[in-house]
C-alpha cells in the first residue's frame, strides 16, 4: 500500500513536469496551456475570491442536493413500494429524465428568477433522478421473505413494512444515489451560475470574469478546485455517512 | 506519448497560422455584435464595397461572425476564429494584458449608452448614490459598458459591493428587466430604448452625462494582418471611412439595414437615434485619451494579478499609420 | 389450543391454466405435537403451510384455530422459511427482539435475552447476519420466533439447507426445545427419516395435487 501511495505522487510530479516543460518550451501560449505552476500560484492570488466562491457554491450545492435527496427518496418509495404509485408517476418521471440540466435554464430563471434558489434548481434536476431511481430500485428488490417474515412477527401496516424492512434494505442503494446525485450535481454547478444567478460562485467567476478577461491560469485553477472539491466530498461521504451505516453491507458485497 | 504530443500541437498550428498562404486568399472572418454602433459594417456589406474592394487581395469571401458581448469575441478572436474585428475597445484591452496579439487600427463608435431604471425607481433618481442596494444588468468584465459604469462608480465613491452588478448579454439583460429580476440596465444601443418604448424604464443617464465623448468601438486588426497585409487593411479602412460618412447622411437607410440585420423594429431604431448620444466616427486619435482610461480601470480590477506590469500605453494600443494612409488616399 | 383444518384445498390460476396444489385436507393438530409433513416434490406441502400462516387464502375449506377462524398472518403462528430470513442489517439480538418491538412490547431485553440462553447463542449477540454460519442463522431464527409466544410453531424444511451434521447437531437442539417449551410444532420436510426422528405423528402428502395419503403415529422411544 505504501509503495502505491508513492507511484501515485510520483506519476503526477511526472506529469506536471511534462505539462510545465511542454506549457513553457514547445507551445508558450499560456492561453492554449497555462503552465502548471501560474496554475498553482493562481490559487494564491485569488485568496480574496476563494472562499467566498466555494461557500456561494456550496450553498447552491445543498439547496439542489439536498432538495433532491428529499424529493427523490420520498418519491423512489412511493414508487418502488407501491405498484398504484408507479404506473402513475413513472412514466412522466422517465421523460423527464433524460433532459440535460442546462435545459432547465430558462425555465429556472422564469420560475425562480436570478436567485440561489434558481441556481439550486438547476443543480436539482442533475441530482434529483440518480437519487430517484437508486431508491425505487431499492425498494423494488426487498426480497420477499423479509417482507413476509416481518408480516409474521407483527408488522401490520405498509408503514411499519417500509420503515422496519423497505428503507433499512434499501439504504446502501439511496446511499449509492445519493453520491451519484451528489457528484452529477456537483457538475452541475458551472452550468448553474452563467445566467447571472448570483454574484459569486465558482462557476461564476470562472465564466463571469475568467473567461471574459482571457484568465486562462485562472480558469484552469478554477476547474481543478471544482474536481478537489468534488472528490473531497464524495470522500467525507463515504467515510462518515455510508460507512458507518453499512456494516453489514460488507458480507453481502464482498 | 508522441501522439499525445501531436494531438496537443495540432489545435495549436491550425489556430496560430490560420491565415497561411492559401487560405488567406480565400475567406476574411469578420467578427462584429448586433448594436447600431456597428452599423458601418452592416452598411458596407449590404452595398458590397467589402467584397468589391478586397478582391484584388485575392479574397473570394468575407465570413461573418456575430458576437452577444466584445468579450466573447476577443476570446474567439485570440483563439484564432477571426481576423478583423468591429468591437468595444474595453475587450482588446482586457485581451491585450492577457496576450492579445492585434491592434486597434480605426474608431467606430463614441457613447451611445443609456442607463435605464424601473419607473418606479426613476422618479427618485439622484445619481449614481441612488444605485446602492440595487440590482443592475450590464455587459460582462471587459466590456466597455462595464468599465465605463465601473468607473461612474468609481467617480461617484461607490464600490462594487454596494450594489448588485450582473452581468450577461443584451437581449438576457433586456428579459430580465422585462421580468423584474434586475432593477435597471447599463447597455449599448438600441437596447435601452427597447425598454423605454415597452414602458418598463425611463433613460436617468446617458454616456453623455456619465463620461462626455467616451470611446466605445473601434476596429482591431491582428498583429499578422498588420505585418503581412498592410494595403489590405487600409482598403478595409477606406470602405470602413466612407460607410460611416454614409451613415451620417442617409439616417433612413441606415436604420432600414439595422433592422433587416437583427429583426429588432425601425420605430425603435429611430427612437434609439434620437435619444441615445450616438457619434459614429473613424479616427482612432478621437478615442485615445478614454481608451487610456479603460486601460487603467481595467488594471486597478485585475491589480492582484498585473501587478508586476504598467497599465497598457497608447503604442501597445494603437496603430495610426493605417488610418492615416486611409485617409490621404482617395476613395 | 388446537388446530384444525376442514376441507381445505388450494388451487392457484394463472394465464397458463389453473394448477391444483391441495386437495381435501382435513387433520387436527393437538397442543403439544410434533406434527411432520412429508411429500414428494411439489406436493404442496410447502403451500399448507403457507395457508396455515395466513400467508396465502384457501380456495375452499376453512382452518380453525380454536374453534376460529383464522385470517391472516399472526405472530401466533409464526413461520420460519427454508431460505434465511434474517434481516442482515440487524444484529443477532436485534433480529430476534423484532417481532416484540412490533407489537409495541417495551421491556424487551429479558425476554431476548432467555431465549438467547435457550438456543445457546450468548456470544454472539453482536453479531450480524453475514458472519454466521447456516446453522446458527436458523438458531436466530427458531429464538425470534419464540420470543413471540406463539400457539403453533410452522417450519418449513428450515434444515435442508444445511450439512448433515450440523442438521443432526439441530434436530438435537429442537427436540431439547421442544421438550423444554411444550410448544406445537409443525414441521414440512421432504425426508422420511427427518420426519421419523422429530415427529410424534406424520402426515403423508400425494404428489400434486396433495391428498393425505395416511397419518402415522410414530412410536415413542424412538429417538436419537
Amino acid at each position: 500500500m505504501k509503495n502505491f501511495r508513492g507511484n501515485f505522487v510520483l506519476s503526477i510530479l511526472i506529469f506536471f513536469i511534462f505539462l510545465e516543460f511542454l506549457s513553457r518550451v514547445i507551445i508558450k501560449n499560456p492561453l492554449y496551456l497555462p503552465p502548471p505552476s501560474s496554475v498553482l500560484l493562481s490559487y494564491i492570488s485569488l485568496k480574496n475570491y476563494i472562499f467566498k466562491d466555494i461557500i456561494t457554491s456550496m450553498i447552491h450545492f445543498f439547496i439542489g442536493v439536498g432538495s433532491a435527496c428529499f424529493f427523490g427518496i420520498l418519491l423512489g418509495i412511493g414508487i418502488g413500494w407501491f405498484s398504484k404509485i408507479y404506473i402513475a408517476l413513472f412514466p412522466i418521471l422517465e421523460i423527464l429524465r433524460p433532459i440535460p440540466p442546462i435545459a432547465w435554464i430558462p425555465m429556472a430563471i422564469i420560475w425562480f428568477k436570478l436567485t440561489h434558489v434558481s441556481a439550486g434548481f438547476i443543480i436539482f434536476t442533475g441530482a434529483f433522478f440518480p437519487v430517484l431511481i437508486n431508491t425505487y430500485t431499492g425498494m423494488k428488490d426487498v426480497p420477499k421473505i423479509l417482507i413476509e417474515t416481518a408480516k409474521i412477527l407483527g408488522a401490520k401496516s405498509e408503514l411499519y413494512l417500509i420503515r422496519y424492512v423497505g428503507i433499512p434494505y434499501a439504504l446502501p442503494y439511496i446511499f449509492s444515489g445519493i453520491r451519484t446525485g451528489m457528484g452529477v450535481g456537483w457538475m452541475c454547478v458551472v452550468a448553474a451560475e452563467i445566467f447571472g444567478v448570483s454574484d459569486s460562485g465558482i462557476g461564476y467567476r470562472l465564466f463571469q470574469r475568467f473567461y471574459h478577461f482571457h484568465q486562462m491560469d485562472y480558469a484552469v485553477a478554477y476547474m481543478f478546485l471544482l474536481g478537489f472539491i468534488s472528490l473531497t466530498m464524495d470522500a467525507i461521504f463515504r467515510k462518515f455517512v455510508e460507512d458507518k451505516f453499512l456494516k453489514w453491507k460488507k458480507g453481502i458485497v464482498k | 506519448m508522441k501522439r499525445g504530443i501531436f494531438l496537443f500541437l495540432v489545435p495549436l498550428i491550425l489556430g496560430t497560422n490560420v491565415l497561411c498562404s492559401k487560405k488567406e486568399k480565400a475567406v476574411l472572418r469578420i467578427g462584429y455584435q448586433p448594436i447600431t454602433d456597428h452599423l458601418a459594417l452592416m452598411v458596407a456589406m449590404e452595398k458590397g464595397w467589402l467584397i468589391e474592394r478586397l478582391r484584388k487581395y485575392g479574397i473570394e469571401r468575407i465570413e461573418l461572425k456575430e458576437f452577444p458581448t466584445g468579450p466573447q469575441e476577443i476570446h474567439a478572436m485570440m483563439g484564432g476564429e477571426i481576423d478583423v474585428v468591429y468591437v468595444g475597445s474595453g475587450p482588446v484591452i482586457a485581451g491585450l494584458y492577457e496576450g492579445l496579439q492585434a491592434k486597434i487600427i480605426a474608431g467606430v463608435h463614441l457613447q451611445g449608452y443609456a442607463l435605464v431604471i424601473k419607473k418606479e425607481l426613476a422618479r427618485e433618481y439622484k445619481g449614481a448614490s441612488s444605485l446602492k442596494g440595487k440590482k443592475i444588468a450590464t455587459y460582462p468584465p471587459g466590456s466597455v459598458p462595464h468599465t465605463v459604469f465601473v468607473k461612474f462608480l468609481m467617480n461617484n465613491g461607490i464600490s462594487l459591493e454596494e450594489l448588485s452588478l450582473k452581468t450577461m448579454g443584451p437581449s438576457d439583460a433586456v428579459l430580465a428587466m422585462e421580468r423584474g429580476n434586475v432593477d435597471g440596465i447599463f447597455l449599448p444601443s438600441p437596447y435601452p430604448v427597447i425598454l423605454v418604448e415597452e414602458g418598463i424604464g425611463e433613460i436617468v443617464e446617458t454616456s453623455h452625462s456619465i463620461w462626455k465623448g467616451h470611446a466605445c468601438c473601434v476596429i482591431a486588426a491582428r498583429n499578422e494582418l498588420i505585418n503581412k497585409h498592410r494595403e489590405m487593411l487600409v482598403e478595409i479602412i477606406k470602405v470602413h471611412i466612407r460607410a460611416t460618412e454614409y451613415i451620417k447622411t442617409h439616417n433612413e437607410e441606415g436604420v432600414q439595414i439595422f433592422s433587416k440585420w437583427t429583426n429588432i423594429k425601425p420605430s425603435t431604431i429611430k427612437l434609439a437615434f434620437s435619444l441615445l448620444d450616438m457619434e459614429w466616427i473613424h479616427n482612432p486619435e478621437l478615442s485615445i485619451p478614454s481608451i487610456l482610461e479603460y486601460a487603467w480601470v481595467i488594471y486597478e480590477l485585475n491589480r492582484e494579478r498585473l501587478k508586476s506590469r504598467k497599465p497598457l500605453e497608447a503604442n501597445d494600443i494603437f496603430d495610426v499609420s493605417l488610418y492615416k494612409k486611409a485617409i490621404s488616399e482617395e476613395f | 389450543m388446537k388446530l384444525e383444518t376442514i376441507n381445505l384445498s388450494k388451487t392457484y390460476f394463472s394465464e397458463r391454466g389453473e394448477v391444483k396444489a391441495l386437495e381435501d385436507i382435513n387433520f387436527e393438530v393437538k397442543e403439544g405435537e410434533f406434527l411432520c409433513i412429508f411429500g414428494p416434490t411439489g406436493c404442496g406441502k410447502t403451500t399448507l403451510l403457507r395457508l396455515i400462516a395466513g400467508l396465502e387464502q384457501p380456495t375452499t375449506g376453512k382452518i380453525l384455530l380454536d374453534g376460529r377462524e383464522i385470517s391472516g398472518t399472526s405472530p401466533d403462528r409464526v413461520l420460519i422459511f427454508q431460505e434465511f430470513s434474517l434481516f442482515p442489517w440487524r444484529d443477532v439480538f436485534k433480529n430476534i427482539e423484532f417481532g416484540l418491538e412490533m407489537m409495541g412490547v417495551k421491556d424487551r431485553k429479558e425476554i431476548v435475552e432467555k431465549y438467547i440462553e435457550l438456543m445457546e447463542l450468548n456470544c454472539f449477540e453482536k453479531r450480524y447476519p453475514y458472519e454466521l454460519s447456516g446453522g446458527m442463522k436458523q438458531k436466530v431464527a427458531i429464538a425470534r420466533a419464540l420470543c413471540m409466544n406463539p400457539s403453533i410453531l410452522l417450519m418449513d424444511e428450515p434444515f435442508s439447507l444445511l450439512d448433515a451434521e450440523t442438521t443432526k447437531l439441530l434436530h438435537r437442539e429442537l427436540l431439547k426445545i421442544w421438550e423444554k417449551t411444550g410448544k406445537t410444532i409443525i414441521f414440512v420436510t421432504h425426508s422420511v427419516e427427518e420426519a421419523r426422528i422429530l415427529g410424534t405423528r406424520i402426515v403423508f402428502l400425494s404428489p400434486r395435487p396433495g391428498k393425505i395419503v395416511k397419518i402415522e403415529e410414530v412410536k415413542k422411544g424412538i429417538r436419537v
